[in-house]
């Protein structure tokens, strides 16, 4: 029934879209304008970019490959692309037929004297029909302080409004109050599961290697799915096609090193980047032998090649290979990474209809043990595999409306875990959780449409459809989770099917031509989440598919906002309200065992969710000071049968008061200096408030769950950049940076223990362990 | 061999691991970046906590009521409350000690067989938690391990004595808790001390001197005798002991969920301390 239901919808839209293909290009006496919008200085495409027909006001933007087509009448015209911190290009063309221009765009940014921190065109954060959207560029990203001198993007994305970190220091980001699993986070289009280095304290994504990062908080556009929370798009470079490039750097962390360069001028490009970090080669000069023996290292490589085979056709390759190694002196060893891969093909069906299809192949991996040969010698070993297939459409269909469509298909690989003792006198016998196979499937369709000047709407529907397939044994458990019977079904049977209906809708009501109102409703549905036993970061964290056990949570946002720019969009400022639901939300029992359980699905409770909230942003965009001041104030409840007597409690990420300002101020052409300030309310916890004697010991009985908080959380950062000046015909420059991290020595807590005293038997205290003291670093950055 | 100090114990092998790991990812950062914190905690909070403890040598039910975490008074007692245990359709009456307020004792002594369930019933002279009446159900646990062995080595790299089981374990689930005497007196005297484990990773297996106890280098000399106890436990006693055994331990994020109550058949905090000893050695 809900297959039938899936494939009809299928067939519907092709009936529905076949008129208009056969006619795509055709419109009676109209011809169209299309081509691609990329910089002058290496070939990147500009997604965003506006194009404005001067005489009509009317326009289209560029879609995220910087193609861009108008369909007009034949005539005059004077046509203006711009793009925020590149030099706007006005052409006057004679429009008779259909034609192809191919513009490049020089950046205005000399120097980096005055350095925007957003790339889209003018006014963009006003007139686009998304919602709830932040962007950073690479260069943005570079100016911040950093922990420990290391670039992370994805601190960035932190100190956005709506968007706070996991816990201190660490890469996990909780948007809108959910949990870190309810955010897509994208390379290149691929997912990557685990996106921490070293227990979560740096991000995976090498900041050389990136040429910007997108998040969506909420309001995905209709080709994206299976996340509640969030999308972050993280979009690799694709390589300078003008001349041979290198930037790196050496930090006290990591060093690294991006090339990239023409294949073939203005036709083949690639991008190779990778970074290590050297920890462990200072471990070696310790006098403590555990220290010296051990191993304690990341790295990771990015590689990306495009090729422009004709004016129709463009194809990029890319691939993400990551990997933590840890060895301790005892022989006990683990490893985990992430391996992405994905190829793209740009394909122009005519000068309206541009189509991306895309094939991933996404792995995430762990392994823990000691070698054979060793007492107690044992191996665990947990891997999650995906292949998608996707096809995206971008149908320029007038200047009213544009139309994306497309269809998208991954298996899941789930391999929860193996355990097995090693060698002839093992002392530990075999655990292994079978492997779980599912297939998630989506088509869309959307459609954003410009009603008279002021009226822009988007509105799209995404059929989303998750199928579990065998082998597999199904287990049932009673209300308390205890296990009644199973059910097993043979392989390849699709043994249980959900289908859901995704409604994507946004208006934009412009009131001026630097103001709007916008409003949106969006429907995401989540197939997949983790079970963590970490409050922090940890690669040791199980991702489980829905089932027949599990139904689907689904999140319904709705949000609205006034949308204000100054000063030619030197200014950005926005004021967000919205509120989420979360139905069959995900929780898991008090003391749930999580990791290597046959039985998982026992420990989940369901409810529901729901957070609101109010984010407020000014941003400056261009000049010598730069940088943004956010405020968020926001809840976050859950409700779930089983947990706190089924009354509603605060979510693990309820952060009430969120204040950040960051500020980047560009002294001169070669000095430039940053600083961060945070505030957050602290993090909800559940705190003793009994405790029982026995067998000698105190324990604690705790309080309703989440009914206490941390003291809140604040902190300040600061970073003098020094640039070396420009000279004529010498590429290589040089720049040295240095942070500081918590100046001001706040000590925030990161956990807070309840101990009993050593001497004192019946005295109980509170310990805090804070993770970070103020932590000075440098790093010297080059390139050439 | 050395004098003792205190033992280490984890119950099982995953975990031992995650500690593993904690230690060595963590330690670094976690050394010297405590500090002692004032937080005030609702004082009021009060529950029933239970202790229901049957085995072929001792049978008594204790009440308590829970006091408050930061107070150092010993908890107080629940008195004149009706206590039964129903095994089959015989009702079991425990009459409070006269001596030790909250103590209860069976006028008879109740049967031990493995299989035997026992309900246990509580009605209070007044309420505690917002509640008067509380019941429970737990069942006699077999102990269907064959012990060949025990040996107890140093490892130097642990800096602890270990003491390793030799034995048979059968198929199916069972669940297994560890106690030691040196020279006849209890070394594993606390809840931090004791061992348990289940047979998840070495179901069916003969064991091979699988780790059970952890004595710490000074805790045992040249010509001790050490005695190990190897009980077999209900699922429930054990998930108790287990629980009771996280929470003693601090919390480091890496690794640790969100701190909570120990799970429980009944609104109190309760225990049923049911087992099978195994023989001596």
């Amino acid at each position: 029934m809900k297959l039938s239901f899936f494939f009809k919808f299928i067939l519907i839209s092709a009936l529905f879209l076949y008129p208009f293909f056969s006619s795509a290009g055709e419109l009676k006496g109209k011809h169209t304008l299309s081509g691609f919008i990329s910089d002058a200085t290496n070939g990147e495409s500009l997604p965003g970019a506006t194009v404005i027909i001067t005489s009509l006001q009317k326009g289209a933007v560029s879609n995220s490959y910087g193609f861009y087509s108008i369909t007009l009448s034949p005539g005059k015209y004077s046509i203006k692309y711009s793009y925020i911190g590149y030099a706007g290009l006005t052409l006057t063309i004679d429009l008779k037929s259909d034609t192809t221009i191919n513009v490049e765009l020089e950046p205005t940014a000399e120097d980096l004297n005055e350095v925007e921190i957003t790339g889209k065109g003018v006014n963009d954060n006003v007139t686009t029909s998304q919602m709830s959207v932040n962007t950073i560029n690479s260069q943005t990203i570079k100016e911040i302080p950093s922990l420990m001198g290391e670039v992370d993007l994805i601190k960035v994305l932190q100190l956005l409004p709506g968007v706070k970190f996991v816990a201190e220091g660490t890469s996990g980001i909780s948007v809108r109050g959910s949990s870190p699993d309810k955010n897509l986070i994208l390379l290149d289009e691929a997912t990557v599961y685990n996106a921490g280095h070293l227990m979560g304290f740096f991000s995976v994504f090498n900041n050389d290697a990136v040429t910007s990062v997108q998040i969506y908080k909420g309001d995905l556009p209709a080709r994206y799915g299976g996340r509640i929370a969030s999308l972050v798009d993280i979009r690799m470079k694709e390589g300078n096609q003008k001349q041979f490039h290198g930037q790196g750097g050496i930090g006290l962390i990591s060093s690294r090193l991006m090339l990239e360069g023409p294949i073939a001028k203005n036709k083949a490009s690639f991008m190779v980047a990778g970074r290590r970090t050297y920890a462990d080669l200072f471990l070696k000069l310790s006098n403590d032998e555990t220290l010296k023996n051990s191993t304690l290292y990341f790295y990771d490589i990015n590689a990306k090649v495009n090729w422009d085979i004709n004016e129709n056709n463009r194809i990029f390759v890319s691939g993400y290979f990551g990997k933590d190694v840890f060895k301790g002196s005892s022989q006990f060893k683990m490893d985990w990474g992430n391996t992405t891969g994905t190829v793209r093909w740009n394909h122009l069906f005519n000068k309206k209809l541009f189509s991306n299809f895309t094939f991933i192949a996404s792995e995430f991996r762990y392994n823990v043990g000691i070698p054979e040969g060793n007492l107690q010698a044992f191996s665990w070993e947990s891997a999650i595999t995906d292949y998608n297939l996707k096809g995206d459409f971008t149908w320029f269909l007038n200047t009213n409306n544009m139309i994306t469509f497309g269809f998208t298909s991954t298996y899941h690989d789930f391999f929860p875990g193996l355990f097995e003792g090693l060698g002839e006198e093992a002392t530990f016998g075999k655990y292994s959780i079978p492997k779980k196979y599912s297939l998630e499937s989506a088509v869309y369709i959307s459609n954003q449409q410009k009603i008279g000047s002021l009226i822009t709407l988007k509105y799209g529907l995404r059929v989303s459809m998750f199928n579990n397939i065998g082998p597999d044994t199904v287990y049932n458990f009673n209300s308390s989770g205890a296990l009644m019977d199973s059910t097993a079904f043979s392989s390849g049977t699709f043994y249980n099917t959900y289908v859901h209906l995704e409604p994507r809708l946004g208006i934009v009501v412009k009131t001026s031509e630097t103001s709007s109102v916008k409003a949106s409703y969006s429907r995401n549905v989540q197939y997949l989440q983790q079970a963590s036993n970490s409050t922090a970061g940890s690669p040791f964290n199980i991702w489980f598919t829905s089932s027949p056990n599990i139904r689907p949570q689904i999140g319904d946002q709705i949000a609205a906002g006034f949308f204000k720019n100054f000063k030619e969009s030197m200014f950005e400022t926005s004021a967000e309200v919205y509120y989420k639901i979360i139905n069959d939300a995900v929780d898991f029992r008090d003391h749930a065992d999580l990791l290597l359980n046959k039985y998982l699905e026992g420990e989940i409770l369901k409810g529901k969710g729901q957070a609101y909230g109010l984010e407020l942003m000014v941003k400056k965009t261009r000049g010598k000071f730069t940088g943004w001041v956010s405020y968020t104030w926001s809840r976050a409840f859950k409700q779930i049968e089983g947990i706190n007597n089924g009354d509603p409690y605060p979510a693990s990420y309820d952060r009430p008061n969120d204040f950040s300002i960051i500020v980047n101020y560009n002294v001169s052409n070669t000095i430039s200096l940053g600083l961060n300030w945070v505030y957050l309310t602290g993090q909800p916890v559940t705190f003793p408030v009994g405790k029982f004697k026995y067998l000698n010991n105190s324990v604690p009985v705790y309080s309703e769950r989440n009914s206490y908080r941390f003291p809140d959380y604040h902190r300040l950062d600061l970073s003098f950049t020094w640039r070396q000046k420009k000279r004529p015909n010498k590429r290589w420059r040089s720049s040295v940076n240095v942070s500081v991290y918590n100046a001001y020595n706040r000590k925030n807590p990161w956990m807070i223990n309840f101990l009993n005293d050593p001497t004192q038997p019946n005295v109980t205290y509170a310990e805090m362990i804070y993770l970070f003291g103020i932590i000075p670093s440098v790093s010297y950055n080059f390139s050439f | 061999m050395k004098m003792i100090k205190k033992t280490y114990h984890k119950n099982r092998m995953r975990r031992t691991m995650v500690y593993v790991l904690l230690f060595f990812a963590a330690a670094a950062w976690l050394q010297s970046c405590t500090e002692r914190i004032d937080i005030k905690l609702d004082e009021e909070y009060q529950k029933l906590a239970v202790a229901g403890h049957i085995t072929p040598e001792d049978q008594y039910v204790i009440l308590e009521k829970t006091g408050g975490y930061f107070s150092q008074e010993t908890p107080p007692p629940v008195k004149n409350a009706t206590v039964t245990v129903t095994v089959s359709d015989n009702v079991y009456l425990f009459d409070e000690d006269p001596e030790t307020p909250g103590l209860y004792l069976p006028e008879d002594t109740l049967p031990t067989l493995p299989g035997t369930d026992y309900k246990l019933s509580i009605d209070l002279a007044e309420t505690v938690g917002g509640q008067k009446h509380f019941e429970s159900e737990t069942t006699m646990p077999s102990l269907d391990a064959i012990v060949d062995s025990i040996r107890v080595i140093f490892r130097s790299d642990f800096e602890r004595w270990v003491i390793k089981l030799y034995a048979y374990e059968p198929p199916g689930p069972d669940y297994y808790m560890f106690t030691a005497l040196k020279n006849g007196i209890p070394m594993t005297d606390s809840l931090q001390r004791i061992g348990i484990t289940d047979d998840k990773l070495v179901d069916g297996m003969y064991l091979p001197g699988i780790y059970v106890l952890f004595l710490y280098e000074d805790e045992i000399e040249t010509g001790d005798t050490v005695t190990l106890f190897t009980s077999g436990i209900s699922a429930d006693y054990f998930r108790f002991l287990d629980e009771a055994q996280q929470e003693l331990h601090p919390n480091v994020p890496f690794f640790s969920g969100p701190p909570a109550n120990i799970r429980s058949r009944t609104s109190a905090t309760e225990r049923w301390d049911i087992l099978q000893h195994s023989d001596l050695f």
